[in-house]
């Protein structure tokens, strides 16, 4: 189990804060304050769970910053999973600037996560140009998620 | 003495199996005009959403929910008679619920937060043995809630309501069987009102989780519920009042996410 790290770097125009790990109940947010941050902007690449504990920490953590702009970048199925579901868990003046989308291949059972970016794979209409995408034996992958779901956040 | 089953379309692949073995049973479907009620009566949908399912056992007072999911409805139906013709059984700590015994089980016994590491470590080990990372992933988010439940809610309730636990060693199980894993939890409170779950379950649906969830309450609230329910193919509630409570959780295994994620939820729940 991966312990709970955050690290922020409070140098320029915004904080840039690096998150790992298991966020649950013993998450503890109180010593990194958001507040006094011109904007915000989270490297989420490395988080592996969240539970419902963490998701209500997580949401008083982000009120700490008050209503500066707020960027998530590299966003794990985990965390989308909890922008669709928790409203405010990504706060009104937040925006997603990348996520990864699951990728399966049914006969394999072969697993990717693919990087969308804003501005590249999406927009703020929704999905532009969904990649082609091939396992390692050449095999073509299907997103693995009900699309109506997991991008629903996009259309907010 | 009978089994009773209405509605031709569901019913058309149900097993002679299903009838010979469970006749005490009755199955109906959840439009048919019988106006069947009672704790050992299933009723059968094929078409409502999680939200739904949750909205229909509370408001029509159902104990028995479960949904047609191609290839998986005969083995659903199936356990669910197994279940009703003996909920005492439920409680048993290596109790499977699509056989007598699992192809391969793991029993962690814990009583508190020092113990949740090894706890996380034999479940993931065990869930990795036996699914893609899917499936280890909707595994983990349904151990930690129910860890959460069985380490603080239960304790908490079981104080408000004044019940004397019957020890503090709480039991998480996972068993692989056919094309499913169990994941159950035991905590020995048997304080769980599962009106009031079903009740902050409904709340998050309806008034949405970031409406519903209470920032100043230490607990699980109905977040949890919901992420239990919303990883999990079924959910089986039993409590046994002052005594044990049981929550268990039915994850499909050899498909993908978006299969998983499109299959149509079950439910039941009892005291004893």
């Amino acid at each position: 189990m991966s312990k709970f790290e955050i690290k922020i770097e409070k140098a320029g125009s915004a904080w840039k804060v690096n998150m790992a790990g298991v966020i649950d109940e013993d998450a503890d947010f109180n010593p990194h304050s958001l507040a006094g941050a011109p904007a915000v902007e989270l490297q989420l690449s490395q988080i592996k769970s969240i539970n419902s504990c963490g998701i209500r920490e997580w949401i008083k953590w982000m009120g700490t910053a008050g209503s500066v702009p707020v960027k998530y970048h590299e966003c794990p199925k985990i965390i989308v999973d909890q922008i669709n579901m928790v409203q405010g868990f990504l706060p009104a003046n937040g925006k997603v600037m990348s996520f990864y989308v699951p990728y399966y291949n049914d006969d394999s059972g072969s697993e990717k996560n693919v990087l969308f970016t804003l501005g590249k794979e999406y927009g703020d209409q929704g999905i532009q140009a969904a990649p082609a995408v091939k396992d390692e034996q050449g095999n073509d992958m299907e997103m693995d998620i009900v699309e109506a779901k997991y991008f629903k956040f996009l259309k907010k | 003495m009978k089994f009773h089953a209405q509605g031709s379309a569901i019913f058309a692949n149900l097993s002679e199996q299903a009838k010979r073995l469970y006749p005490n049973i009755q199955v109906i479907t959840l439009n048919s005009k019988s106006g069947a009620t009672g704790k050992e009566v299933v009723f059968v949908d094929e078409n409502l959403e999680a939200d739904q399912v949750i909205a229909e056992v509370i408001n029509r007072n159902l104990h028995n929910l479960i949904q047609k999911n191609e290839g998986r409805f005969e083995e659903t139906l199936l356990a669910s008679g197994r279940l009703l013709e003996n909920q005492k059984n439920y409680f048993q700590s290596d109790y499977c619920f699509f056989a007598d015994h699992a192809e391969t089980k793991v029993q962690i016994p814990f009583t508190g937060p020092p113990d949740k590491q090894v706890l996380k470590k034999l479940s993931l080990e065990f869930s990795r043995q036996v699914g893609n990372s899917s499936v280890v992933s909707a595994a983990d988010a349904v151990i930690e809630e129910l860890y959460m439940n069985a380490i603080i809610d239960a304790p908490r309730e079981a104080k408000k309501k004044g019940i004397q636990s019957q020890g503090i060693e709480c039991q998480l199980y996972l068993g692989k069987v056919k094309d499913w894993l169990q994941v159950s939890c035991t905590d020995p409170y048997g304080s769980l009102d599962i009106q009031q779950f079903l009740g902050r379950m409904s709340e998050v649906y309806t008034k949405g989780a970031g409406q519903a969830i209470n920032l100043d309450d230490s607990g699980g609230a109905g977040l949890g519920c919901v992420i239990l329910f919303e990883a999990s193919a079924c959910l089986i509630l039993g409590v046994q009042p002052g005594v044990q409570t049981k929550v268990t959780c039915l994850i499909p295994l050899g498909i993908s996410n978006r299969k998983r994620a499109e299959m149509k939820k079950s439910l039941h729940w009892f005291e004893l």
